[in-house]
């Protein structure tokens, strides 16, 4: 083009001013259209959003040049997509790590494909959407460890702890977009916080099942963690209508602080089962103890009194008492000698039962009989909260509420905790039972030092803190 | 950000979330260039404006609707848009008038754009430009006033890129020609 024309055309440009349009329709024009695009849009952007493999496609479209886009990635994906399918039958390969455990080989591959799905939601969705494939994954690590206990592999107790680890994890994630919904789209955390604690509730059931079945597995910690999630997604939201940011009914948010109340006087009524079923059982075998002991004594009562019987017969009258002192000196019963063999018989019964129970099985058991008067004290403290909160609710102070429902998740919790761990000594004293009691004496002792350390302590702690509240 | 990749964000985002937000930011970068393209053939300001609304209700629409088809360049799906828009508007005029196509073009009423005070030179040369064929000043707006590439309006006419190359090249000798006379 020649010179002239450039200029020509330049000059156009430069007056390209003049065929502008006016302003104020401009303005009035696009605010009409606002109106009318936002008309058409409002039942369509209530749909669910669906993505799929071409908005991904276009997200690579905006960040990349086309040319890049339509000329190597293009072939590129293809190409691999074309040699995977190819060599490993891809599609099924997938679908068949979606059921994988940690351990097998295709979990891996399952946690690859979640890692990806993350990556991609945080490009494309929005932030509540987010949290729910957060609880989505936690969910499924918890369906996950049930299902390694059930399978009662080798190396449970590792896998179990690994897959705790990674739902624990996942529920942060959710927790920490929660309060990023919270604080970006107020008017989404009353369904959000929903979520949150319902998913929360069936975690926690589920690792409740995976504990009933195999008393070994402690995941008291985890169920802790998760529990408080839930809770905490449900104050946000309480806190939320507090500030007055959202738009909800009264009754929704009350509705969501009694599910909380609910799911906790659950957990009481199973810890307080259980509780029971230890008692029981700690009662049935201080007397078997007792009953061994009395049978034990008796038995070398008589055993002596025969082998003292036989002695007497056969040798002289100095070779009995020195035998009478061997039997007194093994059952370190008192110093005294015995003249007769229905005395010494009487003795011997009484003696041998002095030393057998009261040093080691006695302490068992009053260590035990005080716990559980000490989880039944919670218990009733427990009631006593549940009721206060319930009182908190029906006059709306949530926030108040929701504090009580936290101290009475905790004793729960703690409670839970302390009847494990007598559950684990009743254990190994059955055991020790199967053996010979005696023997083992050292090793109960011991046993019973950690758990009288451990667990009074804690309940002390937790008793007089609770007395605090109470009295405050 | 390069004013593409944030016409392509605001695109994704139009499409994916449906955001009018990002229209709106489409709008403004748009509004002028295709009120200036429309005006230019239909010499017109309230029939400009009126094409004008319809194209950007139109491009919504489209950008809504078609879910399966990915988009390429904003600029050639809205200019391809306006162009159709322009002829409906002649096709509609030529049937109340009973005119041929090609007279509406050439006929096109010029008084509107003699009311502009263009200096006299610009008058002339889009005179000038005017009595060309309507493929070849749609090439010499596109390339010479609104700055576009080769590629993008051959996406916009719907033409291979060497097809665009000589169309202009044709344009310019005939301009030249015209002015010469």
């Amino acid at each position: 083009m020649d010179k002239y024309l450039k200029e020509q055309f330049n000059k156009v440009k430069e007056q390209k001013g003049r065929l502008k349009a006016d302003p104020i329709w401009v303005a009035e024009n696009k605010a009409r259209l606002m109106s009318q695009i936002n008309n058409t849009t409002v039942d369509s952007a209530k749909k669910e959003k669906t993505y799929s493999f071409l908005y991904i496609w276009q997200v690579f479209n905006v960040f990349l040049p086309s040319r890049v886009v339509y000329s190597v990635l293009r072939p590129v994906v293809a190409m691999v997509l074309v040699i995977v399918v190819a060599t490993s039958g891809w599609i099924a390969g997938v679908s068949a790590t979606a059921n994988s455990l940690p351990g097998d080989v295709g979990y891996g591959v399952k946690l690859a494909v979640e890692k990806t799905q993350i990556i991609v939601s945080s490009v494309t969705a929005s932030d509540d959407e987010e949290v729910k494939m957060h609880l989505e994954l936690a969910s499924r690590r918890a369906k996950e460890i049930k299902e390694v206990v059930k399978s009662k592999d080798g190396d449970v107790g590792e896998k179990v702890e690994l897959t705790v680890k990674r739902m624990t994890d996942s529920m942060e994630d959710a927790e920490k977009k929660a309060q990023t919904v919270g604080e970006k789209t107020p008017d989404k955390i009353l369904d959000t916080g929903k979520e949150v604690s319902q998913k929360s509730r069936e975690i926690t059931k589920d690792l409740k099942e995976a504990e009933k079945m195999n008393d070994s597995v402690d995941l008291a910690d985890a169920k802790k963690k998760i529990s408080e999630s839930g809770l905490e997604a449900v104050r946000k939201v309480v806190e939320k209508k507090e500030e007055g940011v959202m738009q909800a009914s009264d009754e929704d948010i009350k509705k969501l602080v009694t599910d909380q109340i609910t799911g906790v006087l659950e957990d009481i009524d199973e810890v307080k089962h259980e509780v029971d079923n230890v008692n029981k059982q700690i009662v049935d075998t201080a007397k078997a103890v007792d009953d061994d002991a009395k049978v034990d004594a008796e038995q070398k009562a008589t055993d002596a009194v025969e082998k003292e019987n036989l002695e007497s017969n056969d040798t002289s009258t100095d070779y009995v008492e020195g035998n009478e002192s061997e039997i007194v000196s093994s059952t370190t019963s008192s110093s005294e000698g015995l003249k007769n063999n229905t005395s010494s018989t009487k003795e011997i019964n009484t003696t041998t039962v002095d030393i057998n129970l009261p040093a080691d099985i006695k302490t068992v058991k009053e260590t035990v009989e005080d716990m559980v008067k000490r989880v039944s004290v919670n218990d009733k403290n427990v009631k006593k909260n549940i009721e206060e909160a319930q009182f908190l609710v029906e006059n709306n102070l949530l926030s108040e509420a929701i504090e009580k429902v936290r101290q009475v998740a905790n004793t729960t919790q703690q409670t839970d905790k302390e009847v494990k761990i007598v559950k684990n000594l009743l254990t190994e004293i059955q055991n020790d039972m199967k053996e010979d009691i005696p023997n083992d004496v050292d090793s109960i002792d011991s046993s019973i030092g950690d758990l009288t350390e451990t667990a009074t302590t804690n309940t002390v702690d937790n008793v007089l803190e609770k007395d605090g509240e109470v009295s405050e | 950000m390069k004013p593409k990749v944030s016409e392509k964000l605001l695109l994704l985002k139009i499409k994916t979330k449906k955001d009018p937000d990002a229209f709106a930011n489409l709008y403004d970068l748009y509004i002028e260039k295709i009120y200036r393209f429309v005006y230019f053939k239909v010499n017109n300001k309230e029939e400009a404006e009126d094409i004008v609304s319809d194209v950007f209700l139109k491009v919504w629409n489209y950008l809504i609707e078609s879910k399966k088809r990915e988009i390429e360049s904003f600029s050639g799906l809205i200019y391809q848009i306006t162009r159709n828009k322009v002829i409906d508007y002649y096709r509609k005029k030529a049937k109340e008038k009973n005119y041929s196509l090609e007279d509406v073009v050439i006929l096109a009423p010029d008084k509107n754009f003699a009311k502009i005070e263009t200096n006299l030179e610009v008058e002339r040369l889009l005179k000038y430009i005017k009595k060309l064929k309507s493929d070849y000043q749609e090439v010499l707006m596109l390339r010479y006033i609104e700055d576009l590439g080769i590629g993008e309006i051959a996406k916009i006419l719907d033409k291979k890129k060497t097809n665009v190359r000589v169309i202009l090249h044709r344009a310019t000798k005939k301009l030249k020609q015209i002015i010469g006379e």
